[in-house]
């Protein structure tokens, strides 16, 4: 056996693992109780099994929502054509909301792909690095005048979400211990934001104002600047309660001054 | 490269650290000598996990146990996972680093699973110069485990036990003698477990591992999701008149039981560790048997 054979011997069980080829007949040594199929179904099912619990851990809310016997079976279908490409199961699952919209059974079922990227939102806030928040105090000791040259840091955790649907309404009706109100679809969506405040992972629902703020943060737009969009766009009150409130929900974790 | 043998710093029975029990362990400070830790779970930037690993770091010493490593692929070795491993090292000084004589990816796909490797000379070299690899990239001796095994490929041409033998070897490497993987697959593959004990070289073992599996009929399946079975148990026994008193953790990860449950297990093995530290410090109890070990 060469280093080639030996590349060639894994290609091919990892292929059969998929399902994307049959076993080839001279790999596997039948023993007396199990046969060559059989041995590779025993590794099959362990794969399958591990990959759909990550998605499981992951999808909850989905999970919740279609039942654990549809959940497994578009698990497997999922799984089979999106095979884990990272030894961590951590990174398994970032195309199964995009994989839910083209799901033709769950076409019906038209919020469930929003739902998913809240929760894979939630899944990468929960692992994010941690990072102390900034205190909005510290703007009191920049001048005003510079305010044009303050460039503000976004925690890495934070990921804003904009739906048709009452995603936060959604989520939480299915937390355990939640009520059994039914929630209404047609009650709209809006911009939910994901992110991590010290150990704890939070969703809430935050105003047009909150989600552009944060997209100007995002696309470098200084202090200064974001703040006179605001208050042209939404008078001067809203300004100073979205400015105030990017801090109070422990958005921001640092900022710098542009030299002139 | 080759790096000076640490000396044992491991004593007695370790618990496998899971989620569900961090917060009792910090409220409750069981009378652990050690825990070990998943390194696949704590690999992540940040967040809780991590934050109580940290905590239980600062009363207990941790071992780290890790599947990613994928020693015997012949996908090139994975630098951002061994530089997460190096970073996670020294952040918690783990006694023992371990990983599995296997292969998990192949071609850039991931099964996530533990696969045998195909007993060659071949893939002896292979993952021996593989595990050479990592040790060098860590500055490290590490631990290396045999996997249970539900398949044969037909190309092998040695015992798994021969294998794992020249791979430690060549690779100067420790071993992590996992007891119930060599129950499941002696049965599996219906050879002789107690062989199997007497060829791995005893120097080289370091931790042994005790776990549950589930009988499916046709053939055991390695579930961690159950007590330690009785034969495993007396495999364990002569593990430890064949090595001596070596550290030994007890894995239980499905059907996860309470803490108190687990520590009974853990006092189970630890019970036996002292008969036989007895037996060795006072020949002549040796032969008074198995009577009064705690069920």
């Amino acid at each position: 056996m060469s280093e080639n054979d030996l590349n060639s011997l894994f290609a091919h069980f990892m292929s059969a693992i998929y399902g994307r080829t049959n076993l080839p007949e001279n790999l596997l040594q039948a023993s007396p109780r199990l046969t060559a199929q059989a041995q590779l179904n025993i590794y099959k099912g362990s794969v399958f099994g591990n990959l759909t619990q990550a998605l499981a851990d992951i999808y909850p809310v989905v999970l919740r929502c279609v039942g654990e016997r549809f959940f497994n079976g578009m698990c497997s279908r999922y799984i089979q054509q999106h095979p884990s490409v990272s030894a961590s199961l951590d990174d398994y699952g970032d195309s199964f909301p995009n994989f839910l919209s083209a799901f033709e059974p769950l076409k019906q079922f038209d919020y469930l792909p929003d739902v998913a990227r809240l929760e894979w939102y939630w899944h990468r806030a929960f692992h994010a690095r941690d990072e102390p928040v900034l205190e909005a105090s510290v703007l009191q000791s920049i001048n005003p005048e510079n305010y044009e040259r303050v460039l503000l840091q976004l925690t890495d955790s934070l990921t804003v979400l904009r739906s048709d649907y009452p995603l936060l309404a959604i989520w939480r009706a299915n937390q355990d211990g939640a009520s059994e109100e039914r929630v209404d679809l047609d009650e709209g969506g809006g911009f939910f934001a994901v992110w991590r405040w010290s150990y704890d992972t939070c969703i809430a629902s935050i105003s047009a104002e909150q989600a552009f703020m944060i997209a100007e943060i995002e696309h470098g737009r200084s202090l200064g600047a974001i703040a006179g969009t605001l208050l042209s766009k939404a008078g001067e009150a809203q300004m100073m309660s979205t400015l105030g409130s990017v801090f109070q929900h422990g958005w921001i974790v640092g900022y710098r001054v542009q030299s002139i | 490269m080759t790096f000076p043998h640490t000396p044992q710093m491991l004593t007695g029975a370790g618990l496998g650290l899971r989620t569900v029990h961090y917060q009792t362990i910090l409220d409750q400070r069981p009378d652990i000598p050690w825990f070990e830790a998943l390194t696949d779970n704590y690999m992540n930037a940040g967040g809780l996990p991590l934050h109580y690993l940290s905590r239980i770091r600062e009363h207990y010493p941790l071992t780290f146990h890790g599947v990613g490593l994928s020693l015997g692929s012949t996908d090139p070795l994975d630098t951002a996972y061994i530089q997460g491993l190096k970073t996670l090292i020294e952040r918690f000084n783990p006694v023992h680093v371990s990983d599995h004589l296997c292969w998990t990816a192949a071609h850039g796909l991931h099964g996530n699973e533990l696969f045998p490797m195909p007993y060659t000379e071949t893939a002896q070299r292979h993952i021996a110069d593989r595990i050479d690899a990592v040790q060098n990239a860590l500055g490290q001796r590490i631990l290396v485990e045999n996997v249970s095994s539900y398949l044969s490929f037909r190309e092998s041409k040695m015992t798994e036990v021969e294998f794992f033998a020249g791979v430690a070897e060549r690779a100067d490497c420790y071993i992590l003698c996992d007891i119930n993987n060599i129950h499941v697959s002696a049965h599996n593959h219906d050879f002789d477990p107690v062989t199997y004990l007497d060829r791995l070289p005893a120097d080289r073992i370091r931790e042994l591992h005790l776990a549950g599996y589930e009988d499916q009929g046709e053939y055991l399946l390695d579930t961690h999701g159950a007590a330690v079975h009785e034969p495993v148990w007396e495999l364990y026994e002569r593990a430890l008149a064949r090595f001596g008193v070596i550290p030994t953790l007890i894995e239980w990860d499905n059907n996860i039981p309470s803490l108190e449950r687990l520590l009974q297990e853990q006092r189970q093995a630890a019970t036996r560790m002292r008969r036989h530290e007895l037996a060795v410090l006072t020949p002549s109890r040796a032969s008074e048997g198995t009577e009064g070990i705690e069920r």
